[in-house]
């Protein structure tokens, strides 16, 4: 083994210290959920609803891809209102009037009493309503069944989106029971099952202790950290990335390099990914497009056949699958270059059948989520349909298939891999891009464990497993460890700096992002505690993402060694370029919009407005958008014969794409953002989420000043991509095979003047 | 006087400010011996680099990298500020809005003089 065991230990240590502090934040919530009880009455005893109404309700929420349209909990989409919210101010100016109106203080009195007293009874799992609230609960039936059965939409959704009079009320039966848990003091505190959120004046909603002081110790928690990598920086300079100083690289022309049956079938991937990451930009321009002007699509009436929710759902749901395909077509591009050997018997078409696996996936999942949201599969909803939680929002039909097409391709690499990790230490690169691999579908695999059936607090603790610690923690792990192995297979860094930087990974992402997945959770009822781990570990998640900005210089100057002394031409610029902007959003994208929504006092009065939004924009795209166009790039420099390759086009959409982006977050989503952010504290969060807040000038304004972003990164950024994926694919049937008894070149070739170091590809002499 | 208007305004000033900034950045070298204070960390050499070239990769792209950040930066200060004076309701509002395009509009007019 390369590092010395110590590194090894101390990561097993602080995964496993995350990985227990997670169980733990899993007992907690198990245990403190808000309750659903069997029946709700009023003080006359007459029933309400019932519990099943409450289940029955998130069954409808769930199926008509209402999440895709407001959200619940502050979970969700970001065009309709907050469900939670909204019951909770329109019931509360319901009782408030019922008892005297605003002006009467007797009124606001009792109606702070009505919903902060817990008059839950756990030995009959009987809620009593007071009589004023029960009153309410009929109005706001009627409320919701005009606005989801309005016969002309206007709103998002489609016409009639929802028609039956029995879904209206156990729907509004759900949304009673989320603002009932809102507001009602949890047994033995002063405080709601959600933390007193959300803001509402009416029932005395107002930010915790807990609130303001883990928000002012998770600030501490950073600078403290920051000061101490710092510090670790500065004593240990071998830490971070290192050239290589003693060695002379010289660079085979591309179209030299003889590729396997399994790399050539990555074409094929790169061309299916550009082409489901054009769908989702145009998808997402459509939502986009609601936001600016709900009532028509350039007069065409879009709500009909695409209303926002379809639209948003395909958005979020491209987002994961575009970037997953490059993943899965990099990592198999990547084998043959880390073995030098050929392709096992059958690789490329185990190659090809996973890439139809996936299509058929995509087309199926994309496809159920628009039947289901029509009424199709009946009492299969669940499974074929509109699962509807937001990015899992896929059948968990679909959703086991696309785990299981993961586990195919971890076979796929094994079979790869399987005699150079004989011949590995279980502790170096060739181990470690391995179980990278492998935890994709094992972490992704604990998404299944959502159930529509389980109250949200506990599925939201599930599908926060694939949000945050698939996407933000593992998919970390493996780009840090792709990236890693790239530069090693340049010949730019050592192995050992390189596997230094992943352990460091490892040891950072596990501190702060295993813990730190509880900053989703602070409202959606889980107890204090999480809150409060949350709040304090997820603040180091945002450390290593500052030293990215050293990173991305790391990165330019690594590629400027490349270029200093071969006579041939470093082929990977663009790659390199898109992997210093993977930098540079990752620090400002994840880190710095991450952290400004992360602290509980901000999340408290933010959560579902436009600086979420801002901060998923610009850490998905930013991060790993931009690193799957890498991957192709890489990779295409490759499949592409020379005379077809295209510089320009590369760096064509390297600007159009990062311009478009820094467009949309600074002159739309951002300034959006801090509006709504100052209009939710200084009036209110469930104005802040109206659609007449949105819907006015300054939004309105604001929203239509995106286009030009967006015309800019799809027309200059995608469409060139789609092209030059295009010609990948055109090539692939002329590119040269490996020939019998060939062994394989690779692209770079190291000579060191150093004895005993790096020959090629890291492997040690 | 619009609070929307005071945040545009504002935030297009801070635009306009770092437009500047960029482009005065993207003037300097990024050769690794004369930025050596700020990578002194990672490099441990004391041999004086080869000199670079002005079409050396990736230095070759910095003042264009510099450049259109600041080109970026000062056209969304422009679309910021007119979206102020749009929406302004008169008085000091309008007169901030105003001076913000000002600046925004000379922050353009020196990136396009200087060849960006």
């Amino acid at each position: 083994m390369l590092l010395s065991k110590g590194w090894v230990q101390l990561s097993a240590l602080v995964a496993l210290t995350g990985l227990f502090g997670l169980v733990l934040m899993g007992w907690l919530t198990y245990r403190s959920d808000p309750p659903i009880p069997r029946t709700v009455v009023s003080a006359t005893g007459a029933v309400v609803f019932s519990g099943e109404d409450i289940h029955a309700g998130q069954d409808v929420f769930l199926k008509n891809g209402l999440m895709e349209y407001g959200s619940i909990f502050g979970h969700g989409a970001y065009l309709g209102p907050d469900f939670t919210a909204d019951y909770l101010h329109r019931a509360a100016t319901e009782v408030l009037n019922s008892y005297g109106g605003p002006s009467s203080d007797t009124a606001a009195r009792r109606t702070r009493e009505d919903f902060r007293g817990n008059r839950y009874d756990p030995a009959t799992r009987t809620l009593t309503f007071s009589a004023a609230q029960a009153a309410a609960f009929p109005v706001l039936v009627e409320h919701y069944a005009k606005t989801l059965d309005s016969p002309d939409g206007k709103n998002g959704l489609r016409p009639h989106a929802i028609t039956d009079p029995r879904e209206f009320r156990q729907l509004t039966a759900y949304f009673a029971w989320s603002a009932w848990s809102s507001a009602a003091q949890r047994p033995g505190k002063s405080y709601s099952y959600t933390n007193n959120w959300p803001a509402e004046p009416l029932v005395g909603n107002q930010p915790t202790a807990n609130i303001v002081v883990w928000s002012v110790l998770s600030l501490i928690a950073l600078l403290g950290g920051t000061g101490a990598l710092f510090a670790a920086f500065g004593r240990w300079n071998w830490l971070g990335w290192h050239g290589r100083d003693q060695r002379e690289l010289r660079f085979r022309e591309p179209q030299t390099v003889a590729l396997t049956a399994s790399q050539r079938a990555t074409a094929w991937f790169f061309f299916v990914m550009a082409a489901l990451f054009l769908l989702q930009t145009l998808v997402g321009a459509a939502a986009e497009h609601y936001r600016a002007d709900l009532t028509s699509f350039f007069g065409i009436p879009l709500d009909r056949w695409l209303p926002y929710n379809v639209v948003r759902t395909w958005h979020v749901q491209l987002s994961l699958l575009w970037v997953a395909t490059s993943f899965l077509a990099a990592g198999i591009f990547l084998v043959p270059m880390i073995t030098r050997k050929k392709d096992p018997k059958g690789q490329g078409a185990l190659a090809y059948a996973l890439l139809g696996a996936l299509t058929i996936v995509v087309v199926g999942s994309l496809a159920g989520e628009v039947a289901g949201i029509r009424g199709a599969f009946g009492g299969l909803w669940s499974w074929f349909g509109m699962q509807g939680f937001e990015y899992l929002d896929l059948g968990k039909f679909w959703q086991v298939l696309l785990t299981i097409g993961m586990v195919f391709w971890v076979v796929i690499l094994w079979r790869g891999l399987r005699k150079r990790l004989a011949s590995e230490s279980p502790g170096n690169l060739p181990w470690l891009f391995f179980y990278a691999a492998l935890a994709l579908p094992v972490v992704y695999a604990a998404g299944l464990l959502t159930s529509h059936g389980d109250t949200y607090t506990v599925t939201d603790f599930w599908r926060f497993m694939v949000v945050h610690l698939w996407v933000e923690d593992f998919l970390e792990l493996f780009t840090t460890v792709m990236v890693a192995y790239i530069f090693v297979l340049l010949g730019v860094v050592r192995e050992k700096v390189a596997l230094r930087v992943i352990f460091l990974d490892i040891i950072l992402y596990s501190a702060g992002g295993v813990i730190g997945t509880a900053h989703h959770w602070y409202f959606s009822g889980s107890p204090a505690s999480v809150l409060s781990l949350g709040a304090f570990f997820s603040a180091f998640e945002v450390i290593p993402l500052t030293f990215l900005t050293i990173e991305a210089w790391s990165f330019i100057r690594l590629g400027a060694s490349q270029e200093s002394k071969s006579q041939t031409p470093f082929p990977h610029r663009w790659a390199v370029m898109f992997l210093v902007a993977v930098g540079f959003w990752n620090f400002l994208g994840a880190g710095v919009f991450g952290f400004l929504i992360n602290l509980p006092i901000v999340s408290y009065f933010e959560i579902g407005t436009a600086l979420t939004a801002n901060h998923a924009h610009t850490a998905m795209m930013g991060v790993y958008g931009m690193l799957a166009v890498a991957f192709a790039l890489f990779a295409l420099r490759y499949l592409i014969p020379p005379d077809k390759w295209s510089d320009k086009l590369a760096r064509t959409s390297f600007w159009s794409l990062n311009i478009g982006l820094a467009w949309m977050s600074f002159v739309s989503l951002m300034p959006l953002g801090v509006l709504q952010l100052y209009h939710s504290v200084d009036v209110s969060y469930f104005d802040a989420r109206s659609l007449a807040y949105i819907q006015g000038d300054t939004s309105q304004l604001l929203e239509w000043l995106r286009l030009p972003g967006d015309v800019l990164f799809i027309g200059g950024g995608v469409l060139p991509l789609l092209w030059m994926t295009f010609q990948g694919v055109l090539a692939v049937a002329r590119h040269g095979a490996v020939a019998p008894g060939d062994d394989l070149q690779l692209f770079t070739e190291v000579e060191d003047h150093v004895p005993a170091e790096a020959t090629a590809s890291g492997q040690l002499t | 006087m619009s609070a929307d208007v005071v945040v545009l305004t504002t935030y297009s000033l801070v635009l306009s400010g770092a437009a500047y900034g960029l482009r005065a950045l993207g003037r300097r070298s990024t050769s690794p011996w004369s930025s050596r204070a700020l990578a002194g960390h990672l490099r441990a050499t004391g041999e004086k680099p080869e000199p670079l070239h002005d079409d050396d990769w990736p230095h070759s792209e910095v003042p264009r990298l510099y450049a259109r950040m600041a080109l970026v930066a000062a056209v969304a200060a422009t679309a910021l500020s007119i979206a102020g004076l749009v929406l302004q309701d008169g008085g000091v509002g309008a007169g901030l809005a105003l001076a913000a395009l000002v600046v925004a509009a000379l922050t353009l007019r020196r990136l396009a003089r200087a060849g960006h």
